[in-house]
């Protein structure tokens, strides 16, 4: 089933919407949820969760990419559930390290939530994902958006390890640039 | 804006970005060969041991890193510790000099890598010692020229035969001490140290007298700390210009890397740095678990038990900083042979002249 008919779906309140989302994209998603929780108990939650966001937020609203506007809503669930686990206790997962690398390279100010905020630096971030060479890109997103480990992109990319941590640096730093440059950090 | 809020707004990439990355990527045949750097280092290495009457037993291997800035653009490019020494130091510093075009944005500069001494103090509260490994110990660098210009004589440095290694640029700025060097018995692939404060006055004796000995204060001389100056043998040849400048590292051991620097006059400094890397410490480094931000290739040679001049278990690595545009993104580093055309190409990419030809051999023969 396309994005397109299981939107339609949801449009129509028709729960196999869910079904046949989760049976599309949910091995990603949960993959995803897993390296940024650490746990598998609380990825498949998160992906629960993420679905009933998607039941939730559909209508009104109508993705172009229903398959990561899925994930992106597991992600954040993650994101949080992750949170809330690290203020009882450290877990494992690829989370950790994302942020200690983001954090290294591209260090904090304030905590911004505002959801103007938030907008803005999402669409710069696309600005600045356009204008990086594809590969370069492709290792960013691998890493930040689906949290994989340094070595299984460098797999997977036909790279060594070295190199892909060298990539990696290299954009957070152009990042870093990049944001200083927009007034957003 | 906090890294979290990074990482969530990353969610909104394009889905077209997304669907890319995830799409199975593999080099291709043409991109590897492309990248595998590959020049007669064996060949040149084993000519000069054989002239220098060395049979090497010893597994050692020149390990380069080459920087390049973000602006494709050379100020100066310094070529420290085995860099300066070794066949692709060694050809930039004789050959290039004479290639470049001109008007060449390229210069080239040499700290003194012959400054190794045997030298172990604390420094600050930074954990441990930190101990500068002497060169010297490996004889057959004795007949390399650079050696002369020291004034050192090797048979009166210490020995340690439990160490090997040598050490990187030593660069002296605004009263502190900067350097870079790698520590091998430890089994450290690198530590380094930065100090940002003046040298303490204890060091600074033990330096000197660990460097220049009494007898030998005549032919080296260490200029004066406080102003912004770089140790170096009186009798460095003119064409080799220091500046001073200040190599950005980190007191961390669990990091690696080295920095582009800048001078004090803005312009952007480049380091080739050398070290012999032996094989096992190589294959040890490849499987190390620590993140390596800077280098971004890895290259390597090897040559072993010279057996009537064959060189065996060849393995050239080369390394670059994590800045560099070059395409020597990844180098295969099973027994290929390099080639001039690769040589070449490391070169054309430091530093962006055209250098159509490369005769190793012949450069060697004239040194």
């Amino acid at each position: 089933m396309t994005d397109e008919q299981m939107i339609s779906l949801l449009y129509l309140r028709d729960e196999r919407a869910l079904e046949e989302l989760k049976s599309t994209y949910g091995e990603l998603a949960t993959s995803i949820a897993q390296r940024i929780t650490g746990m598998m108990d609380s990825a498949e939650e998160c992906v629960q969760d993420g679905l009933l966001d998607v039941w939730n937020s559909i209508p009104p609203q109508c993705p172009e990419s229903l398959k990561y506007y899925f994930i992106r809503l597991v992600r954040n669930r993650a994101l949080d559930s992750r949170r809330s686990q690290h203020r009882m206790k450290r877990g494992g997962g690829e989370l950790p390290s994302a942020l200690e690398e983001l954090e290294h390279d591209i260090p904090s100010g304030s905590c911004v939530e505002d959801e103007i905020s938030k907008k803005l630096l999402a669409e710069r971030i696309n600005v600045f994902l356009k204008e990086l060479p594809q590969r370069d890109r492709d290792v960013f997103l691998r890493r930040y958006y689906f949290m994989e480990p340094s070595a299984s992109i460098a797999s997977a990319m036909g790279l060594k390890r070295s190199n892909v941590n060298v990539i990696l640096f290299r954009v957070r730093k152009q990042l870093k640039e990049f944001l200083i440059k927009e007034g957003l950090l | 804006m906090n890294s979290e809020a990074i990482l969530r707004s990353v969610a909104f990439a394009d889905p077209e970005y997304l669907e890319q990355a995830l799409k199975p990527q593999k080099m291709t045949q043409k991109s590897k060969r492309k990248a595998r750097f590959l020049v007669p280092i064996a060949a040149v290495l084993s000519l000069m041991l054989l002239a220098a009457g060395v049979a090497a037993a010893v597994i050692y291997g020149p390990h380069i890193v080459a920087a390049k800035t973000q602006e494709d653009s050379f100020d100066l490019i310094l070529f420290g510790g085995d860099a300066a020494e070794d066949a692709p130091g060694y050809l930039a510093q004789y050959y290039l000099p004479a290639q470049l075009p001109e008007g060449s944005r390229l210069k080239r500069g040499m700290v003194s890598w012959i400054s190794e001494m045997i030298w172990t103090v604390p420094i600050g509260d930074t954990e441990g010692e930190i101990t500068f490994h002497q060169v010297a110990l490996r004889k057959d660098l004795e007949e390399y020229p650079f050696l002369n210009w020291s004034g050192i004589d090797l048979n009166d440095m210490k020995q340690d035969n439990q160490k090997i290694g040598g050490v990187s640029c030593w660069i002296i700025r605004d009263g502190s001490f900067e350097t870079y060097f790698w520590n091998d018995p430890e089994n450290h692939y690198l530590l380094y140290a930065s100090f940002n404060e003046p040298i303490p006055q204890k060091m600074r004796e033990d330096f000197l007298n660990s460097v220049a000995p009494a007898s030998q204060t005549d032919v080296c001389r260490m200029m004066d700390v406080e102003e912004r100056t770089v140790w170096y043998p009186n009798d460095l040849p003119d064409r080799f210009e220091i500046y001073p400048f200040a190599l950005y590292v980190s007191n961390d051991p669990s990091e690696t890397g080295f920095a582009v620097a800048s001078d004090h006059q803005g312009r952007s400094v480049t380091l080739v740095q050398g070290k012999h890397l032996p094989k096992e410490e190589f294959d040890r480094f490849e499987k190390s678990e620590r993140d390596i931000d800077e280098i971004s290739v890895c290259c390597y040679v090897s040559t072993k038990e010279m057996d009537g001049g064959t060189i065996k278990d060849e393995v050239w690595c080369f390394t670059i900083d994590g800045k560099t545009e070059l395409q020597l993104d990844f180098c295969s580093c099973n027994t290929d042979v390099f080639t001039e055309a690769d040589m070449i190409e490391v070169f054309r990419g430091l530093a962006e002249v055209p250098i159509e030809t490369l005769d190793l051999v012949e450069l060697n023969r004239n040194k």
